[in-house]
Order: structure tokens, then C-alpha cells, then sequence
């Protein structure tokens, strides 16, 4: 019995790949695709390769500046500036969501000032902050933050008035102390609010330390890509540009993953 | 007395919103008025040396403003930046809704060029900056072209959303009636999505104009970007500031501008 049906089974099997390997396969295509007419748009002669670079030779710079390590200072100069600025958001920006959230009179009175520089596109304050603090770390960590923070302050300010006031109650019926409200009520109600804030501000701290780099700097991505343009190196740049992207898709990957491991449930 | 209690607190929330009112005009003309007066007495040089080097002073950035709005530099500036936004803002919104009504088109295209988008997005655009000011030169067309690039996505990526909420039943009804593919873009697709949109340009404004800005940071030669980068090339912070608060100016009012058409366009869903 069980080998007829495996027989009446396979055969379906076999006819089509599964649905993810094809759509798999489909992208992949559509990207080598892609690909094959840049390059050929350069062999042709319909694209000059000084202009529009060309795959291979983008894929040799790749190699080139891996095999040769030079990438590796600029990436983790960036990649750290990232990462601490994140830290620093997180820490700064839940601190004053919690402390403006404590006072009613303080949240109507600053509110508007947060606006007002939301508002304002920080990067204006770029050069003033590379004025300050220097060429370095400082600057583009200090930038970031100035935009990442603000993010973590005002999700925090909604997490804490997303607490289900009834649970709230109970609690408080049931005689639960500060720290217990805190941690049966506050931190779960938050916690989401807190990691969709890091997610949003991934990709907006690496923004502001790219264009700290651009403003001034001797080391980073940001700074090989603004040299890469001076010197009219299209190569130089779509490489660049490629490693962060894939930087950024990296960070973002893991940070879905550890999202898997730490809370399973949303 | 259940009278008494029961309007208590809304009492009190009313003096709330006013006593914040009241700091709020307290703390603006304190911080200003403090700020003149360290520079004026000579306070902060005891915290810093040179301290009109690094925080000018409120008169000195209202002097300046004055002056450059007298002598007509500051319109051409102003203008530059707010043309290159509107440009990049109007190009963008439409080639992202064009992409996404062509994607929403059918299932097996979206599920394609999702990854496609995904990795385009997750690339940091303003890196794009100085490359675009190496191909398109350093006039309003590199700044544009920046704001495009970044707001073709939020465009996209709301035009998609937008037409995936549409109420399926309609659609089948429509079709059920012999409705054409261009019918249905129209009378379905198209006013779901002006919420969408809309949105999508309030998260734009501020974005375009973030762009623009990095672009006249990177290589410009006028504009408020522009005016930022020369104080800091000319270390002269009172240009600075200058530009930080025609920008601030330009943000406020461009997005007070999108509030009130917001409240005048969804009218309807209130009434």
C-alpha cells in the first residue's frame, strides 16, 4: 500500500521544483539578467565603462579590496560608529521617552520642542558637530545618535501609553510592588515598542555616520566613497556602495534573528 | 458633588496644556535671552576661550539673516534648496507609484522584484551623494536625483501596501460587472490609495529635503546646504546656525502646510 501512494506521490513531486527553490531560481535570474546587460551595454560600446564601471570589473575590485584587507579598518570604523551610536540611542532615547512620559506638565511643555527638532533635518547640524568634536569617532557617533535617538524616545513615550491600564490596576490590587509592575506590566508592554525603535534606527544611525564621513573624516566608508567620486572612480564607488549594502542587509539579518531567539512570540 | 469630581480633572488638564504653554514661551525667551547675554557679558568666556567663535549669538544670526534676505542673496538660496525638493519630491512620488501599480499588477512580479527592492532600499542612499554629483554635476539636478532615489521606495513600498488593503470583495464585484483593468485601477485602486499616499508624502517631505541638503553639503554653489558648508569651510558658525534655522523655518512650514491640507482632504471621513 504505503509504495503505491509514494509512487503517486513522487512523480507530482518531481514535475515542479518547490514553490521557494523556483521563485529562488526566478531571482536569481532576473538579477543575472540584469548583470549580463550592464556588461554587455560595456562591451558594446553603449556605455562607455569609464562612466558606468562594468560587473567584472566591479567584481575584481571586490576581490581586490578584500584579498587585500584595506576595507576591513574603513567597515569596522563604520560598523562600530554604527553599532555605538545605536547603544547610546537606545540608552538616551528610552531614558528621556521614560522621564518626559513621568510628567504630564514636562510632556506638554517639551513636546513640542522634540517636534520642532524632528522637524529640522539633522544633518544640518553635520558640520557644527564635526566643528565641536573633531574629525573622528566622536563626531559621527555624536550625529547618529542625534537622529537615532529621538526615535527610541518617542516610541518609548508610546509604549508606556499602550500599558493596558487594567493590568495595571490588578496589579496594583494585588499588592504588586514597583519593581513588579515594572516587570509584569512595563517591560513586556514596551519591549516591542523598544525593539521596532531599533529596527527603524539600524539603518538611520548608519546614515548619519555616513554623511558624518562625508563632512570630514580620514577613515571609513563614507570617506573612501567620497575619495572613490573625487577621482571620478565609478568602479570605486558601485563597490563601495555594494559592500554597504550588504553590510546593512547583514546587520538587519541578524538582527531579525535575534529578534527569533529573544522574543518568539511577536 | 459626583458635579465636582467628575470636572475636576478635565479642570485641571486644561491648566496643564496652558502652564505648558506658558513655560513653553518662558523657556524660548529665557534660553535666547540667556544665550545674548553670556555672549554679550563676556560669561562664557570663562567656560571657553573664543566662545563667539563656536556660539555666535542670537542677534548676530538674526543680523545675518537680515541681511541676506535685504541684499537678496537669501531667496536665491531658500529657492534652490526648495525647487530641488519639490523636483526630487514630485519625480519620485511618481515613478514609485508607477512602479507600484505595475507590481501590484499580479502576484508572480511582486514576489520577483521584492528582493530586488528590499536590497535597493536597505542600501543607505545618501552614499549615493557624491556619485551623483560626479555624473549629474553640481547644479540642482545631483540634488534631485538623490531626493528620487530615496523617495521612490517610500512611494513604492506605500503603494504596494495601499493597494494589498483594498477590500478584495470590491474588486471581485467589479469584475463580476465586467470591469476592464483600467477600470478598476480607477474606481477601486486609486482612491484607496490617496491615504497611502499621502502618508507616503509626509515621511517624503522631510526625507527630499534631507537629501538635498547632503547633496549641497557634498558640492553646490548655492542654497541652504550650501550656506552651512561655507560657515563651516569658513569657520564662521553664524552662518551656520543661519542655515539650521532657514531649515528649521522650511520644515515647520512645509509641514504645517501638509497638516492643514490633511485636515482638508480627509474632511469627509469626519463628517
Amino acid at each position: 500500500m504505503s509504495t503505491t501512494t509514494l509512487a503517486s506521490i513522487t512523480p507530482a513531486r518531481k514535475r515542479g521544483m518547490p514553490a521557494s527553490v523556483k521563485i529562488a531560481f526566478e531571482r536569481t535570474l532576473i538579477v543575472l539578467a540584469i548583470l549580463l546587460v550592464w556588461q554587455v551595454c560595456v562591451w558594446t560600446g553603449i556605455a562607455s565603462a569609464q562612466k558606468v564601471s562594468s560587473p567584472i570589473l566591479v567584481a575584481g575590485r571586490l576581490v581586490e579590496i578584500f584579498g587585500s584587507g584595506m576595507i576591513w579598518p574603513h567597515l569596522f570604523d563604520t560598523l562600530g560608529a554604527t553599532l555605538i551610536a545605536l547603544a547610546l540611542s537606545a540608552v538616551i532615547g528610552t531614558a528621556l521617552g521614560i522621564i518626559i512620559s513621568a510628567n504630564r506638565l514636562v510632556e506638554a511643555t517639551l513636546e513640542p520642542l522634540f517636534v520642532a527638532i524632528q522637524g529640522i533635518p539633522r544633518v544640518a547640524f553635520g558640520p557644527m558637530i564635526v566643528l565641536f568634536l573633531g574629525v573622528g569617532m566622536t563626531a559621527k557617533v555624536f550625529l547618529a545618535v542625534s537622529i537615532a535617538a529621538f526615535v527610541f524616545m518617542g516610541n518609548t513615550q508610546q509604549g508606556l501609553k499602550k500599558v493596558d491600564p487594567g493590568v495595571m490596576r490588578n496589579l496594583r490590587l494585588m499588592g504588586a510592588s514597583r519593581r513588579q509592575i515594572m516587570k509584569m506590566a512595563i517591560i513586556p508592554s514596551l519591549a516591542p515598542w523598544l525593539w521596532s525603535a531599533l529596527d527603524l534606527s539600524l539603518g538611520l544611525a548608519m546614515i548619519g555616520v555616513i554623511i558624518a564621513e562625508f563632512i570630514s573624516s580620514t577613515r571609513g566608508l563614507g570617506h573612501l566613497i567620497s575619495a572613490a567620486s573625487l577621482g571620478f572612480d565609478t568602479t570605486g564607488v558601485i563597490t563601495l556602495l555594494i559592500v554597504m549594502m550588504i553590510a546593512s542587509i547583514a546587520f538587519r539579518s541578524i538582527l531579525i534573528r535575534l529578534r527569533r531567539r529573544v522574543f518568539p512570540w511577536f | 458633588m459626583t458635579l465636582v469630581a467628575t470636572q475636576a480633572p478635565a479642570r485641571e488638564a486644561m491648566s496643564v496644556e496652558k502652564k505648558a504653554r506658558f513655560l513653553q514661551v518662558g523657556l524660548l525667551v529665557f534660553g535666547l535671552a540667556f544665550w545674548e547675554m553670556a555672549m554679550r557679558t563676556g560669561l562664557m568666556a570663562y567656560l571657553v576661550p573664543n566662545p563667539g567663535f563656536w556660539f555666535s549669538s542670537p542677534s548676530a544670526i538674526a543680523t545675518l539673516i537680515w541681511k541676506l534676505a535685504v541684499n537678496g542673496q537669501l531667496w536665491n538660496h531658500v529657492w534652490l534648496t526648495f525647487s530641488a525638493t519639490l523636483i526630487g519630491l514630485g519625480l519620485g512620488a511618481v515613478i514609485g507609484i508607477l512602479l507600484g501599480v505595475l507590481m501590484a499588477q499580479s502576484t508572480r512580479l511582486e514576489t520577483l522584484f521584492d528582493p530586488i527592492w528590499s536590497a535597493l532600499n536597505a542600501l543607505p542612499k545618501v552614499a549615493l551623494a557624491p556619485a551623483f554629483a560626479a555624473s549629474f554635476g553640481i547644479g540642482i539636478a545631483s540634488k534631485s536625483a538623490l531626493a528620487v532615489a530615496i523617495v521612490v521606495f517610500v512611494f513604492l513600498f506605500n503603494t504596494t501596501a495601499g493597494l494589498r488593503a483594498i477590500n478584495p470583495t470590491l474588486i471581485c464585484n467589479l469584475k463580476l460587472m465586467g470591469a476592464s483593468r483600467l477600470q478598476i485601477l480607477r474606481m477601486a485602486m486609486l482612491p484607496s490609495l490617496v491615504r497611502w499616499l499621502y502618508g507616503a508624502l509626509r515621511i517624503s517631505l522631510g526625507l527630499a529635503l534631507t537629501a538635498v541638503v547632503v547633496g549641497e553639503f557634498v558640492a553646490a554653489r548655492g542654497g541652504i546646504g550650501f550656506i552651512i558648508q561655507y560657515g563651516f569651510g569658513m569657520f564662521n558658525v553664524t552662518w551656520c546656525y543661519a542655515g539650521i534655522v532657514l531649515l528649521g523655518i522650511i520644515a515647520l512650514a512645509t509641514d504645517a502646510a501638509m497638516r492643514i491640507g490633511e485636515y482638508y482632504l480627509t474632511r469627509w471621513e469626519r463628517s
